[in-house]
C-alpha cells in the first residue's frame, strides 16, 4: 500500500530532507499588510527577515484553505492510496482544523490527519520518523501507533529575543501578564504535547540561550537534537558547537520559515529533540 | 429579473434568482470590507494585531471572484456552488474556514435550483449550520457558531408564520445581531475583555450587506476597489531591498474626471513602495508606503479632489503598541495557589511595586532608605498571606535585620529572608523565581540569580566625605556600587561615567537605569543618551521606577 506524508511548512524540515523523503509540503500564508505570500516559496527567508527587522508592517499569518489541502490531496491520490497528514499543533494553528475538513470532504485517497502537538522541528522530526517508518513499509496503521508513543517523547524549548512578538501574536496565553513592567524580561518555553509553558526567565537573551544549552546538556536520553533559530545564526550555530561537544550525533542547524519567525520575532533561539 | 443598484422602489422579490444572489453576494462583500478594521478590533487581545476581519474578508474576496464575471443566465445553484468553492480554496483563519463551511452548506441544499424561496433559504441556513458545527472539533458557544445556529432558527420561526423572503431574511439579520450582543454570556474571555466575538460579527455584516441589496440600499462603490491583493501578486515588492526605510502609510481616494489608473500607479511607483492604485477614470482608490507624505499628497490634488485621506506613521504605530501593552497590564498580584510558595518584596515606591508585583511578587512592603518598614508591619504581612512558606527580599542592607527579627515572631511559617542588598539585586532573584517550585529549588536559583547583577545609584551627598579614597562635597553628585563610594563630581554626566565603569558596565548585556522620582527630566534624556552613545553592545532599558532620594538607580547583568 503506497503511503505519503503531507505536512506544513511551519515543520522547518531541511529541504534535503523532504526531497529524500517525498514529504509534500503545503505552505502556510504569511500577510505583510495586504500582501499574501505563500511560507517559503513566494517569500524567502532572507527577505523576509530583514522585513522583519525593519518593523514597519508586522507580518500575520493564516493556516492554508480546507481547499488548498484538497488540492494537495488529491493530486497525491493519483498515485498513493494513504494519506498522513501531520501538522503544527491545533492548540496554536488552524492548519489540523483545515486538513481535517478537506479530509472529510474527500473519499479517496483515504487521509489521516495527525496533531503532532508540536511546531517547528518538534513537528518536524515526528514527520521525519514517519517517512521512514513509511519507506520502510510500515502500514498507516502501525505508522499512526508509532506517532502517538512518538509525540510525547517530543520536546521543543525555546527563547525569543522580545517577547512582543509572541504577545502579539497572542498563541500563548500567559504571554500576556509576562514582563509587564519590564521590556527585557526573557522566557524560556517548552513546547511538549500540544501546551506551552514557562520554563524558567532570564534577565538577559545571552543567558537565556545558554540556559537552553545547560538544560539540553544535562539531557542523556537523546536521540535526535535539532537547533533552530529566527534570524540569530551565530547563537545557534554556538549552541550547536556546545552540544556537540558533548555527543556524537548530526545537529541540523535550521532557520525558522517565516509563518513561525512571524510569531516568534527574530532572535529566538530554540532546541527541538527526540527522548529514547 | 433584479439587477444590482435598482432603486429602491421595485417590488421585493419573492425568490432570489443568479442576479439577485450576485448582487447580494457583492454587497456582503462591500459592507463586510467596509467594516472589516471593526471587526479586526473586536480581539481579546489588548493589542492591535486582530485579523479576523481582514481573513474573513480575504474569505469572501475568493468567493465572490469566482461568480464576478458570470451572466446573468447562471442559476443560483450553480452561483452558489462556485461561491462556496472560491471560500473554501480562499478560506483564511478559523473564522473564515467556518464561513466557508456555512457556504458549503448552503450550496448542498441549494443544489441546482433555478432560485432560492423563502422556505429554501432556511432549509439551506440549517444545513449550512450543521456543516459549521461539524467542521469543528469542539464547537464553542458565543462564537460565528452560535450566530449562525440562531440565524438559521429565526429563518424557519419566520417561515413557519408564513414570512415571506424579505421578512425571513430580516428575521436572520436581527436575530444575527443579538446573538452577536449576547456572545460575552456565553464565552467569559469575551467578557473579561469587553468586546463581542469577531467571528460572530463578521458574520453579521456578510448577512446585512446581503438584507440591504435585497432591500435596494445603496452600499458605496469605492469600497469595493480596496482589494487586498490575492496570494503572491505583489511578490516583488518584498525582495525590493530598498523597501525598509519609508515611513508613513498613505491612504486616499482620487475623485477626478478622465484619470489615468495606469499613469497614476507609475507616478506614486516611483515615490514610494506597496503602491497599490485600483479604480476608473472618475474614482481612484491609492494606498502606498513613502518617506514624505506630502509627495504624493500634492501629486494627486493636480488630478482632482482628494477624499478619506489617511496618514499613519507606521514606526509610531508599532511603538504605541508596545506602550499600550504596558498600559494594559495589571498591577495586582495573582492569587496565591495552595502550596505555592510566596515573596514579599520591600520597595520604595509605587513604581518599584509594579515592577515586583508584575514579576510575580505576593505582596509588597514600602520601605528603604529613611523608612525601613518595622518589624510589626512585616510580622502582620506575614501573618495575613496565605501561604505557610514565604520567601522576603529586603532590597536594602538595613531591612534585612527587621525582617529576621519578624520572621521569629512567626513560628507557624517557614520563613526564609533572602539577602538581597539592592534594589536590581532583587529584581533579578524576582526573575528567577518560579510559581510552580518548592522551596528550595526557589531559593536556591534566586540567590545565583542576585550574584548576576551589579548595582550603582547616583544621588547626592547630603554631607561632605571622604571615604575609600573619593571625596564628595554636599550637594555634589556621588556615584556607588554596592554601597561603596566610587566618584564624586558636580557633573552628573561624569559621575555616571565613573560609576557605570566601577559597574563594569563593559562586560554587561543590559544595563537598566530606574529613574527616581526627583530625577530631572532633561538630565535624565542626557543620561540616557549617554548610555546609548557610550553603551553600543549593550541593551538599555529605561524603567519610571519613582524612589525617593536616589534619582537614578543602575543596574548591570
Amino acid at each position: 500500500m503506497r503511503v505519503r506524508i503531507v505536512t506544513d511548512s511551519t515543520a522547518d524540515l531541511p529541504p534535503g530532507w523532504i526531497a529524500e523523503e517525498g514529504i509534500t509540503v503545503v505552505p502556510v500564508y504569511v500577510r505583510f499588510g495586504e500582501e499574501v505570500y505563500r511560507d517559503d516559496l513566494e517569500i524567502s527567508r532572507e527577505v523576509f527577515y530583514r522585513r522583519l527587522r525593519a518593523g514597519r508592517i508586522l507580518p500575520q499569518t493564516a493556516a492554508p484553505s480546507p481547499g488548498d489541502f484538497e488540492v494537495v490531496y488529491r493530486q497525491l491520490g493519483e498515485e498513493a492510496e494513504v494519506i498522513l497528514s501531520i501538522h503544527v499543533a491545533s492548540a496554536f494553528s488552524a492548519v489540523c482544523h483545515a486538513a481535517r475538513l478537506a479530509a472529510q470532504a474527500i473519499t479517496r485517497p483515504r487521509v489521516y490527519v495527525f496533531d503532532s502537538g508540536q511546531v517547528s522541528m518538534g513537528l518536524g522530526w515526528q514527520v521525519r520518523y514517519a517517512a521512514r517508518w513509511a519507506r520502510e513499509g510500515s502500514s498507516p496503521e502501525e505508522i499512526l501507533r508509532h506517532l502517538q508513543a512518538l509525540r510525547p517523547r517530543v520536546r521543543l524549548l525555546a527563547t525569543v529575543e522580545d517577547v512582543n512578538y509572541l504577545h502579539r501574536s497572542g498563541r500563548i496565553d500567559w504571554i500576556r501578564a509576562f514582563a509587564a513592567a519590564l521590556l527585557h524580561l526573557k522566557p524560556l518555553i517548552e513546547v511538549h504535547e500540544g501546551r506551552a509553558t514557562l520554563l524558567e526567565r532570564v534577565r538577559t537573551w545571552h543567558r537565556a540561550v545558554e540556559r537552553l544549552s545547560e538544560i539540553a546538556a544535562q539531557r542523556t536520553d537523546l536521540e535526535a537534537l535539532a537547533i533552530l533559530h529566527a534570524d540569530a545564526r551565530d547563537a545557534a550555530q554556538d549552541l550547536a558547537r556546545r552540544l556537540q561537544e558533548r555527543r556524537a550525533m548530526e545537529i541540523p542547524i535550521l532557520q525558522a520559515c517565516p509563518a513561525i519567525g512571524a510569531h516568534v520575532g527574530p532572535g529566538a533561539v530554540g532546541i527541538a529533540w527526540v527522548e529514547r | 429579473m433584479q439587477r444590482e443598484g435598482s432603486s429602491s422602489s421595485r417590488p421585493a422579490p419573492q425568490a432570489i434568482d443568479g442576479p439577485t444572489f450576485k448582487a447580494m453576494i457583492r454587497a456582503a462583500l462591500l459592507w463586510l470590507r467596509r467594516h472589516h478594521e471593526l471587526v479586526n478590533a473586536l480581539n481579546v487581545f489588548p493589542v492591535p494585531d486582530g485579523d479576523t476581519g481582514t481573513n474573513m474578508l480575504l474569505t469572501m474576496e475568493a468567493a465572490w471572484q469566482e461568480i464576478a464575471s458570470a451572466s446573468d443566465h447562471e442559476e443560483v445553484g450553480v452561483l452558489l456552488q462556485r461561491v462556496a468553492r472560491g471560500a473554501l480554496m480562499g478560506a483564511r483563519g478559523n473564522s473564515g474556514v467556518i464561513l466557508s463551511q456555512i457556504w458549503r452548506g448552503m450550496a448542498q441544499v441549494i443544489d441546482r435550483r433555478p432560485t432560492i424561496t423563502a422556505e429554501d433559504l432556511a432549509l439551506a441556513l440549517e444545513e449550512a449550520t450543521r456543516t459549521a458545527y461539524r467542521g469543528v472539533m469542539k464547537p464553542v458557544e458565543g462564537t460565528i457558531l452560535t450566530v449562525i445556529r440562531e440565524a438559521s432558527e429565526a429563518a424557519i420561526d419566520a417561515v413557519r408564520r408564513g414570512g415571506d423572503l424579505m421578512e425571513v431574511m430580516e428575521q436572520v439579520v436581527r436575530r444575527a445581531r443579538e446573538a452577536v450582543q449576547r456572545t460575552p454570556d456565553l464565552l467569559p474571555i469575551l467578557k473579561a475583555a469587553g468586546v463581542v466575538d469577531s467571528g460572530g460579527q463578521g458574520l453579521y455584516l456578510i448577512l446585512e450587506g446581503m438584507l440591504r441589496c435585497l432591500k435596494g440600499e445603496p452600499i458605496e462603490e469605492e469600497a469595493l476597489m480596496a482589494a487586498p491583493s490575492s496570494t503572491g501578486a505583489r511578490a516583488a515588492d518584498a525582495l525590493e531591498p530598498g523597501s525598509e526605510g519609508y515611513g508613513y502609510d498613505v491612504q486616499f481616494i482620487l475623485v477626478g474626471r478622465h484619470l489615468d489608473v495606469d499613469q497614476i500607479r507609475r507616478d506614486l511607483e516611483a515615490m514610494g513602495d506597496s503602491v497599490l492604485v485600483v479604480g476608473d477614470a472618475s474614482t481612484v482608490k491609492v494606498h502606498l508606503h513613502v518617506h514624505d507624505p506630502g509627495q504624493p499628497l500634492s501629486y494627486a490634488i493636480r488630478w482632482g479632489s482628494l477624499r478619506d485621506v489617511v496618514v499613519e506613521d507606521m514606526q509610531a504605530q508599532y511603538q504605541q503598541f508596545i506602550q499600550e501593552r504596558a498600559r494594559a497590564m495589571e498591577s495586582a498580584p495573582p492569587p496565591l495557589q495552595p502550596g505555592q510558595v510566596a515573596t514579599i518584596a520591600v520597595v520604595p515606591s509605587e513604581g518599584w511595586a509594579r515592577i515586583f508585583i508584575s514579576l510575580g511578587a505576593s505582596a509588597t512592603l514600602r520601605g528603604g532608605q529613611t523608612m525601613n518598614p518595622s518589624a510589626q508591619q512585616f510580622v502582620e504581612l506575614l501573618k495575613e498571606l496565605p501561604a505557610d512558606q514565604i520567601i522576603v527580599l529586603p532590597n536594602n542592607p538595613n531591612v534585612v535585620l527587621t525582617a529576621r527579627q519578624a520572621a521569629e515572631l512567626v513560628p507557624d511559617k517557614r520563613v526564609e529572608i533572602l539577602p538581597t542588598r539592592t534594589l536590581p539585586q532583587g529584581v533579578t532573584a524576582m526573575v528567577a523565581y518560579r510559581a510552580e517550585a518548592d522551596l528550595e529549588s526557589n531559593l536556591q536559583a534566586m540567590e545565583k540569580a542576585l550574584r548576576l547583577v551589579r548595582s550603582g545609584e547616583i544621588t547626592r551627598a547630603t554631607r561632605d566625605v571622604e571615604l575609600e579614597g573619593v571625596t564628595a562635597r554636599q550637594g555634589q553628585w556621588i556615584g556607588l556600587v554596592e554601597d561603596h563610594l566610587v566618584a564624586a563630581g558636580d557633573d552628573l554626566e561624569e559621575v555616571a561615567r565613573r560609576t557605570l565603569e566601577a559597574m563594569d558596565a563593559d562586560s554587561a548585556e543590559l544595563l537598566t537605569l530606574y529613574v527616581g522620582a526627583e530625577a530631572d527630566p532633561s538630565q535624565t534624556a542626557r543620561l540616557i543618551e549617554l548610555l546609548r552613545s557610550r553603551y553600543l553592545q549593550q541593551q538599555i532599558e529605561v524603567v519610571e521606577a519613582g524612589q525617593p532620594h536616589y534619582p537614578y538607580i543602575l543596574s548591570a547583568e
